[in-house]
């Protein structure tokens, strides 16, 4: 065993040994029952020191993949189960930011205060709706993604409907509501995006880790793609808004 | 159960736990290992997809600690260990296993008497 800590770029690093679609398959189901990255990448290495030792092709040692992980999830000490509430919080306060802040920095372009209409609020019940479906049923979600034969499409798919309903809410229920001062909104949309990011930094980062310490990627990345993902994306969102605003 | 049909897979079922913590109590074993001794007892080969997750329940049961032994180039081995716990499991299994055994074999062979606890 070396001390050093490495990471790797494959999945199937971990086990060369094994067939690639096993191990993808395997990594997929127990990700989905909820089991660290640790306990994951101490099955592959005894995975892939049993396939050594014994010259067996993976399939027929270990059986499927999906139904090994199943089985052997269930034999591990309990874990909990579903999307922690810190994470439910930070994704919620980072989506806030996101649809926040471009709007503020639209009334500010425009020397206004931000409109808020019908559409706002039907969106925002239908964002509360979709992410509230999407933490009490995440797991069933992923897993008809992950084994849907479409699984690529449907992933390209659902953000562009989304953005369409969204887009057609906002085009449709026009009627004004209220106005909010832009620096409110703007206040508002900081404040969310600054929870997010100060959440996120206290994410564990659970990467599949082998017993000598090697890595699926660094974690230095993991966290930092964590911590960067709703700035960068509301900065975007806002430098989009500026763009449109200064070719109109 | 994934074993070369030696015996019925129902039997290796129920016994297979107390045949891997007796085959530990002889002293530490990788994976492989209690499997080759098992199939040397006479009990067939045991699959990897088979012999693992037991070997995680008794770990959770804290019958057994695994550790992982340094190797060249990668983890290196797991090996198991029998604890405390697992050698009083054992014991009362075994002594239990024989009664049921006594109990079963009189049973099948139409004795009227077995055991009673």
């Amino acid at each position: 065993m070396t001390n050093a800590p490495r990471h790797v770029t494959g999945l199937l690093d971990m086990a060369p040994h094994a067939d690639s679609r096993w191990v993808e398959d395997f990594v997929v189901e127990q990700r989905l029952l909820g089991v660290p990255g640790a306990q994951i990448g101490d099955a592959l290495a005894t995975v892939e020191e049993h396939l050594v030792a014994t010259g067996e092709d993976v399939t027929e040692a270990f059986g499927p993949a999906k139904a090994y992980a199943r089985e052997l999830a269930d034999s591990a000490p309990a874990r909990p189960r579903g999307i922690p509430r810190r994470v439910m919080v930070s994704s919620a306060a980072g989506l806030l930011g996101l649809v926040l802040l471009p709007r503020a920095v639209a009334a500010l372009l425009e020397g206004g205060s931000v409109e808020v209409r019908v559409g706002d609020l039907v969106a925002l019940g239908l964002l509360a709706a979709l992410m509230w479906g999407l933490f009490a049923f995440g797991t069933q979600v992923l897993r008809a993604l992950v084994g849907s034969r479409r699984r690529v499409l449907l992933a390209a798919l659902a953000p562009a409907l989304l953005v369409a309903v969204m887009v057609g809410v906002f085009a449709l229920l026009r009627a004004p509501l209220v106005s909010v001062p832009a620096w409110l909104v703007g206040g508002l949309g900081l404040l969310a995006t600054g929870v997010a990011t100060w959440l996120s930094a206290g994410d564990p980062i659970d990467l599949v880790e082998s017993p000598d310490g090697r890595t699926l990627g660094t974690r230095r990345t993991a966290r930092w793609t964590n911590l960067a993902l709703f700035p960068v994306l509301t900065v975007l969102m806002c430098v989009l808004t500026w763009v449109t605003w200064a070719s109109s | 159960m994934a074993t070369e049909e030696v015996w019925p897979s129902d039997w290796l079922r129920g016994v297979l736990a107390v045949t891997v913590l007796a085959v530990l109590q002889r002293g530490a074993a990788h994976g492989y290992a209690i499997a080759a001794a098992l199939s040397e007892a006479g009990l067939g080969t045991v699959k990897g997809g088979t012999l693992y997750p037991l070997l995680g329940r008794l770990e959770t049961a804290g019958h057994l600690e695994a550790q992982w032994l340094p190797g060249d180039g990668g983890p290196g081995r797991k090996v198991y260990v029998l604890t405390d716990s697992g050698r009083r499991h054992l014991a009362d299994q075994r002594d239990r296993w024989a009664d049921f055994t006594t109990l079963t074999t009189a049973l099948i062979e139409g004795e009227t008497t077995g055991v009673r606890r």
